[in-house]
């Protein structure tokens, strides 16, 4: 992955980000830290569990959260996920099933460094078909293979036209494995649920997502004064830390920071070089985060993603925990990431009028299949409804071998070619 | 008779009901010629060519059928089910979750995705599915079993080739239950009457992807392997056990599709394996045929697995991935020939 | 007694004549897509060279890709697999693994210490990336004669990452590389490592031992056995003739089976 192509224009020495995203490099190291500590005290327990499900879920039971796929991302961006996703084929695991899932099973099995993407055996691993299929076997498989419980839970799919009472019915289902959950840990893991901790969990991390849904509205501003290099880190307290009060610092000092850019009418990029704003949709290619870099050397500039919007929802207060259990069941149902072809059509009509957005980009991840589904038809309707350029690219989320280097340079050159074209035609009419 | 077609990945919908409604249970296996262009235009070529197929042919015949329901097994199902909803011109689109699990918190949710299809195919075409009809279609549907194993147990001692096997079962999982019941009757008395096993040809447990089109099969056959047990669902899942009476017809049916022989796209794995070993001991199983469509996750996931627990037990395996193709693939050709000859060689 | 292995691969036929289990000729030629004529030419040819008639032949077998287009000429097929299985054994009796790279197929095969039978094998997908129709491609984009590719990468220093493992766009990769003027021996080493990964991904799946022979057309270049070898850390066997293996292991079944007739 040495190759920069004598037509790529220069990447921009610095990368542009917010002086409170790189904060994280503190955050996440304190992460590990914990749970580094965690492995070696006896009495504290650990566990495996995927971006479909709520981590409170954990928190609430004094479990220390450990995610494969977070850690799967960091092996990408370290640039060590090839390796380790050779060695899982080794085993029999083949080449078109998900590199997260592959990559997990070599920093496992290798016993790679936390810093690079390692993860230490938990007691117990919990997943959810909800997003995918990946998500059971994935975890079944580890589960198996590491000798340790597994809570799997079964979540239905909420379609075009499911009625009102059909996911009036899905949610109770839903909400009956929580409570089928809570006799698993009791049973099976010896926990029992704190529910006081369980509602300051809940409680922490509404004021997280309501940081985060105030930091995406001021996206909207142009110039955007929040980056995807600052989206894609800044999910990690999304993802493992809600309800936890360093997430919600973190995402505090990022606001101000925020406001203060506009106050100014400051940007990532200052305002006559913000040209195009764009939304990209999909698990972006951790190994290659280059490539986001690269397109604001064309005054690119991703200014929304469902995938980093999906992990922290706004959610309503709860004081007790029928309520709560509600909220998350929802949580556990919906999420733009899942959303069924007619919603994501309309979620997306709506961003691209609400961000200003000039033109979309779809990852069609080969190793996620249920996203790339239906994405031929968002394609169209962008393009057809709104007029709004959309560049479609097959790729990989965390197997550099499907990134092809030179057509990917083309297609962004094109790209940026129809932008151009495009909003030019916009302006003038 | 109307016919009501259904697409499930494995074997998850409950055709009981649509027998119960008077309507002919119609099994989407794709058409006769593989064709997929129609689909491809909505679906990455990178997703099973299995549901490909299904909806290039929703898409040609959806005219010729009352209705159509989807019921959940595998990503493919409730992904694609917004695009049949766009691209397939039918009266009728029904979607059911067939749980992951076998608790008795997914049989009660699954007794409730009944009622609630059977409500809506009742408002629809105004029609009244009453508990004895339901009866009467679990009585069908488990006369049609009980054929189909007794036909099944046949492969083990006569000369039946693997095609003809298939043809049977695609055959009454496309026709009217009422034609269904004299053809497996007439099949009865023709397998009867084979020659015995032949000699030449080596009994082989298969399993995998589910296989819609018997030139696979075909394949297998000409290379001497005969496939004389299966946990396929046009195969053993579709008849290897029966549809308890034992309770209310609705929870009777609920509880047989969630008791089914295992898919890998249910929660927990293991009875899957278990079916698979379990025959492998009580029959001469020569050796095991693993093979998934390309693009087929949930099995490949289970692979590894499968094939470890296999060497234990001392059964050689074979794992292959197949394109959906008319044309023979001279390379699994190959690895077919060179594993016969491994079954072959003196030991 | 004479027997008769014809290895009739997608891009060559090979051709052996044995003498009680002893090589007595060879033949290759490229197979031009008409399976028949050149098995049936290379036959022809075999005999006239050494003064033989058909008659003289106890047995014939042919194997590869295009084993089935001969029947009329051949008194039996047999896989690739256990041909060059068997082939293997007549240059390394001891042998454990086999590794083959041909024209368009590569295999691994895991042999019985003890008793010498297959006990596993592994074969491509179908892709050419772990293939020789990768190097031709290659070398083709490189603009070299495929002879010159092995040496050429043995000049590297530091060699270059292809990491698409699809043929078509390790193509482009290479022509970017090209492009930014890499010397050719660093990309030539490159594609090296690239064949040797993906083959190496499939010895890993079924862990064969030494002594490993390593065999097929693509085995006559030293610069994929030495970069199979750095990432297998595995001594190779490359026997005498490595294309023939299929043609002398189809051969020496041919005389084993033979039983008072063609068989």
């Amino acid at each position: 992955m040495n190759t920069t192509n004598t037509s790529t224009p220069s990447t921009r020495k610095i990368v542009r980000m917010l002086k409170s995203s790189k904060k994280i490099s503190k955050l996440i190291p304190w992460y590990m830290l914990k749970a580094k500590i965690n492995e070696y005290i006896p009495w504290k327990k650990s566990a495996w569990i995927t971006s479909s499900l709520p981590v409170e879920l954990l928190w609430g039971f004094d479990i220390f959260p450990l995610h494969p796929e977070n850690n799967a991302c960091v092996s990408g961006a370290r640039k060590v996920s090839l390796d380790l996703i050779e060695y899982a084929e080794s085993l029999g695991f083949c080449r078109d099933v998900c590199s997260y899932m592959k990559t997990n099973v070599g920093a496992y099995d290798k016993k790679i460094s936390i810093k690079m993407g390692g993860i230490a055996k938990p007691d117990f691993v919990v997943t959810a078909g909800t997003i995918c299929d990946t998500h059971v076997k994935w975890f079944q498989t580890q589960a198996r293979r590491m000798n340790v419980p597994i809570y799997v839970f079964d979540v239905p799919h909420i379609v075009n036209h499911t009625s009102e009472s059909t996911k009036k019915r899905y949610k109770d289902y839903v909400i009956s494995q929580i409570y089928d959950f809570f006799d698993f840990m009791e049973d099976t893991i010896g926990k029992k649920m704190n529910e006081k901790k369980m509602l300051k969990t809940w409680e922490n991390s509404r004021s997280l997502s309501d940081l985060w849904q105030k930091i995406y509205e001021y996206r909207k501003k142009i110039p955007t004064p929040v980056g995807y290099a600052d989206t894609l880190g800044d999910i990690f307290p999304l993802v493992l830390l809600p309800g936890i009060k360093k997430g919600i610092k973190y995402f505090e000092d990022l606001l101000k920071e925020v406001e203060d850019y506009v106050a100014l009418g400051k940007g990532i990029l200052p305002k006559e070089e913000e040209k195009y704003r764009l939304m990209f949709e999909g698990i972006p290619m951790w190994y290659r985060i280059k490539f986001f870099h690269q397109l604001m050397n064309y005054g690119a500039i991703v200014t929304y993603e469902p995938y980093t919007f999906s992990f922290g929802p706004s959610r309503p207060y709860v004081d007790n925990l029928e309520d709560g259990l509600k909220v998350m069941a929802d949580r556990m149902m919906y999420q733009p990431y899942i959303y069924n072809l007619s919603d994501r059509i309309a979620y997306f009509k709506d961003i691209i009028e609400n961000y200003q957005i000039d033109g979309v980009l779809l990852h069609e991840n080969m190793s996620c299949r249920p996203s790339c589904t239906g994405m031929y038809d968002l394609k169209q309707k962008i393009q057809q409804d709104l007029g709004i350029p959309v560049l479609l690219f097959t790729c990989d989320m965390n197997d550099p071998r499907a990134y092809a280097e030179e057509q990917m340079q083309t297609r962004i050159e094109s790209f940026i070619e129809v932008l151009e074209q495009s909003k030019s035609k916009r302006l003038n009419s | 008779m109307k016919t009501f077609a259904y697409f499930d990945s494995t074997h998850e919908f409950p055709e009981e009901i649509i027998i119960a409604a008077q309507m002919n249970p119609y099994k989407i296996l794709g058409k006769a010629d593989f064709s997929t262009e129609l689909a491809d235009q909505y679906i990455p070529q990178f997703i099973c060519a299995n549901a490909r197929s299904f909806l290039n042919q929703a898409i040609e015949e959806s005219s010729n059928w009352e209705g159509i329901a989807i019921a959940h097994g595998c990503d493919a199902t409730n992904r694609q089910f917004d695009i049949w909803d766009q691209h397939v011109k039918t009266q009728f689109l029904y979607y059911i979750h067939n749980p992951l699990k076998t608790d008795e918190i997914a049989q009660h949710f699954f007794i409730g995705e009944i009622k609630a299809m059977i409500l809506a195919l009742e408002s629809h075409f105004n029609i009244k599915i009453t508990l004895d009809q339901l009866e009467k279609a679990i009585q069908v549907s488990n006369q049609i079993k009980i054929l189909l194993q007794n036909l099944s147990k046949l492969r083990i001692t006569k000369d039946i080739s693997n095609s003809e096997y298939f043809d049977v079962l695609k055959f009454t999982m496309q026709n009217p239950k009422k034609k269904v019941l004299p053809y497996l009757k007439s099949i009865s008395i023709d397998w009867l009457a084979r020659n015995p096993f032949p000699i030449n040809k080596h009994p082989i447990f298969l399993t995998g992807s589910d296989i819609t089109h018997s030139l696979w099969f075909e394949l297998l056959e000409k290379v001497n392997l005969r496939v004389v047990r299966d946990d396929l669902s046009i195969g053993e899942r579709y008849f290897a056990t029966l549809i308890p009476t034992d309770k209310d017809p609705i929870s009777n049916i609920a509880k047989y599709y969630l008791n089914i022989p295992r898919s890998s796209t249910k929660h927990p794995t293991n009875p899957r394996i278990k079916y698979i070993l379990k025959a492998c001991k009580k029959e001469k199983i020569h050796g095991v045929i693993s093979q998934i469509i390309k693009f087929c996750e949930t099995f490949a996931y289970d692979t590894p697995f499968l094939k470890s627990q296999l060497e234990v037990i001392q059964v050689p395996v074979i794992h292959l991935e197949r394109e959906y193709t008319e044309n023979i693939d001279q390379q699994i050709s190959t690895r077919l020939e060179a594993f016969v000859e491994l079954l072959e060689q003196p030991q | 007694m004479y027997t008769v292995g014809i290895d009739i691969g997608s891009l060559a036929t090979k051709i052996v004549l044995m003498k009680d289990g002893k090589i007595k000729a060879l033949l290759e030629n490229r197979s031009l897509h008409n399976f028949t004529a050149i098995g049936t030419q290379l036959f022809h040819q075999i005999l006239k060279d050494n003064n033989l008639t058909s008659d003289d032949i106890g047995n014939i077998y042919s194997t590869g890709y295009g084993r089935h287009s001969i029947s009329k000429l051949t008194s039996n097929i047999i896989t690739e697999i256990s041909a060059h299985a068997r082939g293997a054994q007549y240059f390394y009796p001891k042998v454990q693994g086999i590794i083959d790279i041909g024209g368009q197929d590569s295999k691994v095969i895991k042999l019985n210490p003890k008793s010498s039978t297959v006990i596993d094998f592994q074969m491509n997908d179908k892709c050419a990336a772990g293939t020789g129709r990768f190097l031709e491609v290659m070398a083709d984009a490189l603009d070299i004669p495929i002879e010159n590719l092995g040496n050429l990468a043995l000049q590297s220093k530091s060699p270059v990452q292809i990491s698409s493992t699809c043929t078509v766009f390790a193509e482009s990769e290479v022509i970017g590389h090209f492009a930014q003027g890499t010397a050719k021996q660093d990309i030539a080493a490159g594609i090296h490592n690239s064949i040797a990964k993906r083959v190496a991904s499939m010895v890993k799946r079924i862990q064969i031992v030494e002594p490993i022979v390593f065999c097929g057309g693509v085995a006559l270049n030293p610069a994929v056995k030495i970069a199979l070898e750095n990432e297998l850390k595995l001594k190779l066997l490359v026997p005498k003739y490595p294309q023939y293996i299929g043609a002398i292991g189809a051969a020496l079944i041919a005389k084993e089976r033979f039983k008072n007739g063609r068989v």
